[in-house]
């Protein structure tokens, strides 16, 4: 073979310090050369020149990298060969591999390491979260920083990493290096709620901030007491039920919006059911007075979480009595005046309901209403209750009165 | 000579007047020029591509041909869509009267007698409601180009002159690629009968009269003709196939395999009169008058053949009257094909012989029999009649619209189509609900993706193939098909990404929260818009069904091509001849025009008595109408008017069934009414009525009225009772009783925390800043039970906010066998509260439902049901399940004042009382009851809606039957397999709630000795319609 390859390795721009110092113009390797110029600094142009090679065929070059794969074609400058490594390629760090190649064969192979620019200030990409932690010390935000080069090639590794936070005036300082492309903290959560502010710095770049917020824990046992206007079962009056201020172990104010269930058990057993939301650690709800004498054992539940005391409530009686008038004929029943505890007329709405039997006992049917200004009145019509006795059962108010009478 | 094109012109002049500014507006609530506008915005977008991402999940638009959608998207590139399409409809008018005129003029060879024809035709009611009312512009110009064919086929069959040829066959290409159906059926009843005419003719030269042509000689004249019918035929039939080949191509490969879709056309028209209007009445118009005319002109011997196929089409187009169309044409055709388009042709085959007769009655021997025999006057009133009728039935088809809409209001679509661009709002699907038609020019205007459409013949997803509904949009009109399919759409979005609904009708407000939706934003144009959260959006690359080049190739060049070539060799033959600007020879069917000298007395008579026959039933019809209508004529009847009244919400009408003595005025009525809010009185139709007299005592009875309430929701069966009275002569109502319940205060106060979320802070065209996130709320599932129920699979538990924040909950259930295969997989409808504040417990319940009826040959139930439920039908035994449940940060709908003010136990179950101490009006209000056995564990979770709402401080009652649980069983009961934003459930209760208190949750179910079960807990989920 007569010709001989004269390879030369042109660095126009030689980046890391490693490497040596920067130089500007052309470097000539001999064709083996011993300790090949190995790595450059990411962004700097790279040429590969070659001498004495065959003119009769194109030969060309093959690259790859992570930033993919090429062929490149070379091009002809004096004496020898020139190939110029694309800009994308250049900019990525990390191993690029290169092989000449004419009549289909391999004439030489190498490769160099693109090394990151670390000249420039980096950018730092954090991440934070989750966005909201439980008091306690238990559970934790992650912050992650990530510094790169202007490129975006990861800087090196073991490359220091401020991180700072914030919480309530208390400044921490962190220093970490970055591993596996990043550097990272875990902030734990204090005792107090509040919001922990967090930043990092790299190099020369400081990022923004980014915060998290301490959600208190969940509420402890608590107190829970009514308001009302007065003692009486109208019906109509409003009763409300509230909390102390619920806080969790650490003394926390419990956070808006936590759903506080008050749990009623009446009389006859039957489970009433009225829900409140906190705000400022205090939950309040309500219901209507009962229409009747009454007992209420109320009990408020978080679920899961804290229970409260059971407090009773006792309602008395408001209509003590009621007349029921009847017509000549017996025909219509005026139930009322319905008063209340100052005699005064019950407010308008409270139920009054006839039952109707025949003389025989036999149920006939149920007629229902409302009391307006005192009075609910019901008229039996002849077409459909024939003349007879009957009993006649009016309840309103929890009261229960029977009359036989003789409808005409 | 002359007068004759003057009467084209005439008409030509009066049809792009009349219907060429009408067009602007009825054409666009039409029934279908929109899906129209949607295909030409497709191919004005990808001329060759043709698969369309937007409707359908996907689908090709090589299920319809394609020559106006093109035609209209070549224009658009001039003016806009629109402008293409009116373009193309008043290129069609033209077409339609001119091939109106050209083939009267081959019937009858007599140019008055054409005139007259295409003077009929512009005010034919059939063109007019084809054109104004369905919009069919495909159908409309194929059929007036096939009319432009006939003259050319049958100088062909005659003449054998190749030239003629050419033109039929370019024409009948045209005819392929505008619309499929018209020339397939349009050979058997158009080309068939013409073909018998020519060959009537032919023989008729054979001898003097056409008397004398017997069938030897019929016979041998079809011999002579035998070759070029044949070549016509085949080259024809290549045409039908090759022109439009990658729509049988897409035919073959996607069968219409799809439950039939219930069309008018198909209904008994003396049962269903509507339909009867529609697709009997007015498409025939005054023709029903002239019938025995019509009838006897084409069983003349020359017409026979037409004759023959006239009434073939008469006969078809009176859809499920009778039961021959469905006979003649088999099942499947009878489903498939709309029974109105043969009417269509039958009155459109008619005009020449109408032509005919206005000629007669005009200037011709019926003007001077009459005249004869009745007198002038009479001859002019029934010409005045004939013409009044004809004017009646004009404005009568135009205006039918405008008194009866077909559509909903005309949509402002900007706002819409601007959400949609924005915020990237666009990479997930969306719904129209309530738009009609109108959601094809939506979907027209926009790249984002749905997953209705408007062309029912190209669906694909089976939620929609395997019910007959056309639309998901109008759910609400096909019963329990519709709200089914909805349902299941609205139940896993997320197996459609469908994150945006776009509601035009508040009737699917319900349904929506119930499902998990909320409102987002209320859009200028007053479209309310909701939103699901937890979706993933539409990925980069979906899948599309493709086809060879070649096929898109002439999908995109055949077409208009067909219009060129038809264009160069016809414009010089017919525009000419019919203008008339040079003279030609005769046409050869021009000499066999007939003198119109003799008109038949009989047939004066017969017509008499058929139109005294017609005038007859329009009577009976007007009377029953007028019957039915007689409110208080009896007990029955003025409660089923009240309850009319009720249901269209004329509560004027329904007050003046109230009895007058009761003294309830107008007003205080008015007051009562409108203060009832709920699901009875706001999102319901009424679907039937039985009413009961229970105590008829002469004037004087008590009716027990069941009504069935269609609502968004479910089937609601109710009992009223109402006491009726009778007052001189008339009955009436009492009013029913009013609740005077009064709350305690004027002003109240109330205050409560509140949520807001921003959505992105920060401007971004990029995905949101990972800042701007919120963290998903933190479940956890307490408990999580398969259970086996009267058949039927179902994952019920509870689970818990354990955050700090409010959630949005969705729960997704899978079933796994023994071998770990999946069986099925379904999200929580609305067994459960989808809003939960922090630390607040819901029931929750899936349901495995099936894809109804996935097989076609399920029957379908008669009766409306939305509340119908399918169960899958799995092939194996689920034994085990997962669990994933998701928290989304949640900001509206957590209203959580309603209290269960007392609950009494009676012999049946629970009468209780809701109270509302907040200051929302509760619309619908829902109870949620959970079962559970001896040891607190939970069985079952049942819902109650309650029919009215609760108003603000005010009270309501309810009344709740606790089921049997007999025969439940419990198949599996674990949290092994349960997830929470896809971390383990057990991993979030030890983190987040390690010191439970489980005596909490039984602390709060009361004790109720049911069968199958020990304790009971009733937990509310409240809609509120109007928030403030």
């Amino acid at each position: 073979m007569k010709q001989i390859y004269t390879l030369y390795l042109l660095l126009a721009l030689v980046a890391c310090k490693k490497v040596g110092e920067p130089t500007a113009g052309t470097v000539l390797l001999p064709v083996a050369w011993s300790n090949p110029i190995d790595s450059v600094r990411a962004g700097s142009p790279i040429l590969l020149k070659f001498t004495g090679l065959d003119e009769s065929t194109m030969a060309s070059v093959y690259i790859s990298n992570t930033f993919g794969a090429a062929v490149l074609s070379l091009e002809k400058e004096k004496n020898a060969w020139v190939c110029t490594i694309p800009q994308n390629f250049t900019r990525t760090a990390g191993p690029l591999h290169w092989k000449l190649v004419q009549h289909k064969e391999v004439k030489r192979f190498s490769s160099l390491t693109i090394l990151p620019d670390g000249r420039l200030p980096p950018h730092v990409e954090t991440y934070f979260g989750p966005r909201s932690i439980t008091v306690g010390g238990r559970d934790y935000s992650m912050l992650v920083t990530i510094p790169t080069d202007p490129f975006d090639n990861r800087v090196l590794t073991g490359t220091e990493v401020t991180i700072k936070s914030e919480f309530q005036n208390d400044v921490q300082s962190f220093e970490k290096q970055t591993a596996d492309f990043i550097a990272w903290k875990n902030i734990f959560s204090t005792n107090i709620a509040g919001r922990i502010l967090v930043s990092a710095s790299c190099l020369r770049t400081d990022t923004k901030e980014l915060t998290t917020i301490l959600f208190p824990a969940n509420a402890e046992a608590f107190e829970i007491d009514y308001q009302r206007n007065h003692e009486y079962a109208d019906g109509n009056q409003i009763i409300s039920f509230q909390t102390n201020i619920l806080k969790d172990r650490y003394g926390n104010k419990i956070g808006d919006g936590t759903l506080v269930t008050f749990l009623i058990k009446d009389s006859k057993g039957g489970y009433l059911k009225t829900t409140g939301m906190s705000i400022g650690g205090i939950a309040a709800a309500s219901l209507l007075h009962p229409t009747e004498k009454e007992q209420w054992e109320v009990t408020a539940f978080i679920t899961g979480a804290a229970k409260s005391n059971t407090i009773s409530v006792a309602f008395e009686q408001a209509v003590v009595d009621f007349s029921t008038s009847f017509s000549t004929n017996n025909r219509t029943l005026v139930i009322g005046p319905l008063k209340s505890f100052m005699q005064q007329i019950i407010p308008d709405g409270i139920a009054v309901t006839v039952g109707i039997y025949d003389s025989q006992g036999v149920y006939l049917e149920t007629k229902k209403g409302t009391a307006k200004n005192g009075i609910c009145s019901f008229a039996l019509q002849k077409e459909y209750f024939e003349k007879g006795w009957y009993r006649l059962e009016v309840k309103a108010a929890g009261i229960l009165k029977k009359y036989e009478k003789e409808l005409q | 000579m002359k007068k004759t094109n003057t009467l084209l012109i005439v008409a030509l002049v009066i049809a792009i007047a009349f219907h060429g500014s009408a067009i602007f507006f009825t054409l666009e609530s039409t029934y279908d020029a929109l899906i129209h506008l949607f295909f030409a915005d497709h191919y004005a977008d990808s001329w060759f591509e043709p698969w369309d991402y937007r409707w359908y999940t996907g689908f090709t638009v090589q299920s319809y041909p394609p020559l106006v959608h093109q035609s209209i998207a070549m224009l658009s590139y001039i003016g806009g869509l629109k402008f293409g399409m009116f373009s193309v409809a008043l290129i069609a008018i033209v077409l339609f009267i001119t091939g109106v005129y050209r083939f009267s003029l081959l019937l009858t060879g007599n140019r008055r007698v054409a005139g007259y024809a295409a003077l009929l035709a512009v005010f034919s009611s059939t063109f007019i409601e084809t054109l104004h009312i369905f919009g069919q512009l495909p159908s409309l110009v194929g059929l007036s180009v096939l009319l432009h064919s006939l003259p050319e086929i049958y100088l062909w069959i005659k003449t054998g002159k190749y030239r003629y040829l050419a033109t039929c066959l370019s024409l009948i290409a045209v005819t392929v690629t505008s619309h499929h159906v018209t020339p397939i059926f349009g050979m058997v009843f158009f080309i068939f009968p013409l073909i018998g005419m020519v060959v009537m003719d032919t023989a008729k030269e054979q001898v003097a009269t056409m008397k004398q042509v017997t069938f030897p000689i019929f016979f041998i004249a079809f011999k002579k003709l035998f070759w070029r019918i044949v070549s016509f035929g085949i080259a024809s039939l290549f045409l039908i196939i090759t022109c439009i080949l990658p729509y049988w191509y897409n035919s073959k490969r996607n069968p219409i395999t799809q439950v039939p879709i219930p069309h008018g056309s198909r209904d008994n028209f003396l049962e269903v009169t509507s339909s009867g209007l529609v697709f009997f009445m007015i498409p025939w118009g005054i023709l029903l008058f002239l019938l025995p005319y019509i009838f006897y002109r084409f069983y003349s011997k020359r017409y026979l053949f037409f004759g023959l196929s006239f009434s073939m089409l008469t006969l078809l187009g009176t859809g499920g009257t009778t039961p021959i169309p469905l006979k003649l044409l088999g099942e499947t055709a009878f489903n498939i094909l709309t029974l109105d388009r043969f009417t269509l042709w039958a009155t459109i085959m008619a005009l020449p012989i109408f032509g005919e007769f206005a000629f007669r009655m005009v200037e011709g021997d019926l003007k001077a029999k009459l005249q004869q025999r009745f007198g002038g006057v009479y001859h002019r009133v029934l010409g005045g009649f004939l013409a009044g009728g004809i004017l009646l039935m004009v404005i009568f088809t135009m205006t039918l619209g405008y008194f009866r809409p077909s559509q909903p209001a005309k949509i402002k679509m900007l706002p819409i189509v601007n959400f949609l661009n924005q915020d990237s709002h666009d990479s997930w699907r969306y719904l129209p609900l309530g738009f009609g038609d109108q959601m094809a020019w939506l979907s027209a205007q926009t790249n984002a993706m749905t997953v209705d459409g408007n062309y029912h013949s190209a669906r694909r997803l089976p939620e929609l193939t395997t019910r007959a509904i056309e639309r998901i949009e109008n759910s609400k009109f096909r019963g329990v098909e519709g709200i089914g399919s909805l349902q299941q759409f609205l139940t896993v979005p997320e197996k459609y990404h469908l994150k945006y609904i776009f509601s035009n009708d508040k009737f699917y407000d319900p349904i929506l929260y119930f499902c998990g939706w909320q409102r987002l934003q209320q859009l200028e144009n007053g479209i309310m818009v909701w939103e699901k959260l937890n979706i993933p959006p539409v990925p980069a690359i979906i899948p599309k069904e493709d086809v060879p080049i070649f096929l898109k190739i002439m999908w995109g060049t055949i077409p208009i091509s067909t219009v060129l070539i038809a264009f160069l060799i016809n414009i010089q033959l017919s525009w000419v001849r019919i203008l008339k600007s040079r003279e030609k020879p005769l046409l050869n069917y021009m000499n066999l025009s007939v003198a119109y000298d003799r008109f038949s007395g009989k047939l004066i008579l017969v017509s008499h008595v058929w139109a005294l026959l017609i005038f007859i039933f329009i009577g009976i019809g007007i009377h029953q109408f007028y019957i039915k209508n007689v409110a208080q004529h009896s007990a029955m009847n003025v409660v089923n008017a009240y309850y009319d009244a009720l249901d269209f919400k004329e509560f004027e009408r329904a007050h003046s069934y109230l009895d007058p003595d009761a003294e309830v005025d107008l007003a205080q009525y008015m007051l009562e009414v409108s203060v009832t809010d709920g699901i009875l009185s706001s999102y319901a139709k009424l679907d039937s009525i039985g009413i009961e007299l229970i105590d008829d005592k002469g004037n004087r009875a008590k009716a027990k009225v069941s009504t069935q309430w269609i609502t968004p929701l479910e089937k609601v069966q109710k009992d009223f009772f109402h006491e009726l009275v009778q007052r001189s002569g008339k009955w009436y109502l009492l009013p029913s009783t009013f609740d005077n319940d009064v709350p305690p205060d004027q002003l109240y106060i109330s205050n409560g925390t509140t949520f807001y979320n921003h959505g992105r802070r920060q401007l971004t065209t990029q995905q949101t800043h990972h800042e701007d996130v919120l963290k998903q709320p933190v479940l956890e599932i307490l408990s999580a039970k398969l259970v086996r129920f009267k058949g039927q699979y179902s994952i019920i538990g509870e689970l818990q906010n354990v955050d700090d924040v409010p959630a949005d909950v969705v729960v997704k259930a899978t079933l796994y066998n023994d071998d770990d295969r999946i069986l099925a997989n379904h999200s929580a409808k609305y067994h459960i509260k989808h809003k939960l504040m922090p630390k607040e417990t819901t029931p929750y319940k899936i349901n495995f439902e099936g894809i109804a009826w996935a097989s076609t040959k399920d029957t379908i139930p008669p009766t409306f049901d939305p509340d119908e439920f399918t169960p899958i039908s799995l092939s194996e035994q689920p034994t085990k399940f997962d669990l994933q449940s998701a928290g989304n940060v949640a900001n509206t709908d957590l209203y959580k004042k309603v209290a269960f003010q007392s609950l009494n136990r009676t012999a049946q179950g629970f009468e209780g009382v809701l109270y509302n101490f907040g200051v929302q009006e509760v619309t619908i209000p829902q109870l949620l009851v959970s079962y559970y056995d001896e040891n607190h564990e939970i069985l079952w979770v049942d819902h109650h809606f309650l029919r009215s709402g609760v108003r603000v401080q005010r009270k309501q009652f309810f009344d709740y039957r606790p089921i049997t649980l007999e025969g439940l069983e419990v198949i599996q009961s674990s949290l092994d397999l349960c997830f929470v934003n896809g971390l383990p459930n057990a991993a979030v209760s030890e983190k987040v709630f390690p010191n439970r208190d489980k005596s909490h949750e039984k602390d709060q179910a009361q004790e109720y000795p049911g069968n199958g079960f020990s304790f009971l807990k009733f937990d509310m989920n409240s809609y509120i319609g109007n928030p403030k």
